[in-house]
């Protein structure tokens, strides 16, 4: 029993390893090119400015436009959170479900179907 | 003894555990992303155009395209907002919000509506339709001076340091910004 759970227990862990090394990946990537953008935008926007290019309600218009964005990028990393929660959750769900499924049919009784949780 | 203990706390965990899987974020949407692309790709026809410069005195030329642009994401706006938002995500996202850390925080401020931070694409759609709609006011009030040829289809810090004139290409770079977040979005939700 107890080697048959350390042998669960790997298999989660691995599971989730995965999950959340692609999650943090993807995140990582997203958030890198977020700071390229903000840095981008400042030079831009201090360029126009000094040049009299921009009058000062287009000046203003992007100083709100980066707080919004810099406000949805908070979004999305709380969006990515949540999905990561989600496959995390999942992964060690179908593992656990796989290793039942494995003992039952062992012993003849057949699989199991994963069950889906109610929307509410 | 104590071994066996430890064994049973963890298989009657593990077996709870095993109950069933949970949907927290919104369902693929092949079609959202396949809109956002289309009108992505019209929209940029738009900017190369405005990347040429214009004068006030060309908006009525202009004035269709920019309807057309603005329409085409407002109709993706509807199409993400009207998406079902799994209630156990809004349930915890209240729940952070009502907690210290979502009470002293701009999580309360960022996440107003619970499905804000489930469900973020409205946002970002929201943010290109007020780009749009204000190159477009820009262009009927001043108009755009051509952009750089070094800085003209580029977002880059380098480029703009050498660009003697921006023209839209602050806008451009805005709203690909946002078109960009928002594919992003929407490509995570399309589960292994």
């Amino acid at each position: 029993m107890a080697s048959d759970l350390t042998t669960l227990g790997a298999d989660i862990v691995a599971a989730l390893q995965g999950v959340l090394a692609g999650a943090y990946g993807k995140v990582q990537g997203q958030a890198e090119k977020e700071a390229h953008y903000f840095e981008a935008q400042a030079a831009m926007m201090a360029k126009a400015r000094i040049s009299g290019e921009y009058d000062q309600e287009q000046f203003d218009w992007f100083l709100a436009k980066l707080q919004q964005q810099a406000q949805n990028f908070c979004r999305l990393l709380c969006a990515q959170t949540i999905l990561t929660i989600e496959e995390a959750w999942n992964a060690v769900v179908g593992v656990i479900w796989k290793a039942i499924g494995g003992a039952l049919s062992a012993a003849g009784l057949g699989g199991l179907v994963v069950p889906g949780a109610p929307t509410a | 003894m104590h071994i066996v203990r430890r064994g049973s706390i963890l298989a009657i965990f593990l077996f709870g555990l095993a109950g069933c899987t949970v949907q927290l974020a919104p369902d693929y949407d092949a079609g959202l992303i396949e809109g956002i692309n289309k009108a992505n790709a019209d929209t940029l026809v738009l900017f190369v155009s405005l990347q040429k410069g214009v004068t006030p005195q060309s908006f009525p030329d202009f004035e269709t395209r920019y309807d057309a642009a603005i329409g085409s994401f407002s109709a993706l706006r509807t199409q993400a907002e009207a998406r079902f938002v799994p209630p156990l995500s809004q349930a915890f996202v209240r729940r952070i919000k009502a907690t210290a850390i979502g009470a002293n925080s701009s999580f309360g401020e960022i996440c107003q509506e619970d499905t804000d931070c489930i469900n973020p694409t409205p946002k970002m759609l929201d943010s290109i339709i007020g780009t749009l709609t204000e190159v477009e006011a820009v262009h009927k009030r001043k108009g755009f001076p051509a952009a750089s040829a070094v800085i003209a289809g580029t977002c880059g810090v380098g480029e703009t340091a050498q660009a003697a004139s921006i023209g839209v290409m602050q806008y451009e770079c805005s709203y690909l910004h946002d078109v960009e977040e928002a594919l992003f979005v929407e490509t995570s939700l399309k589960r292994e």
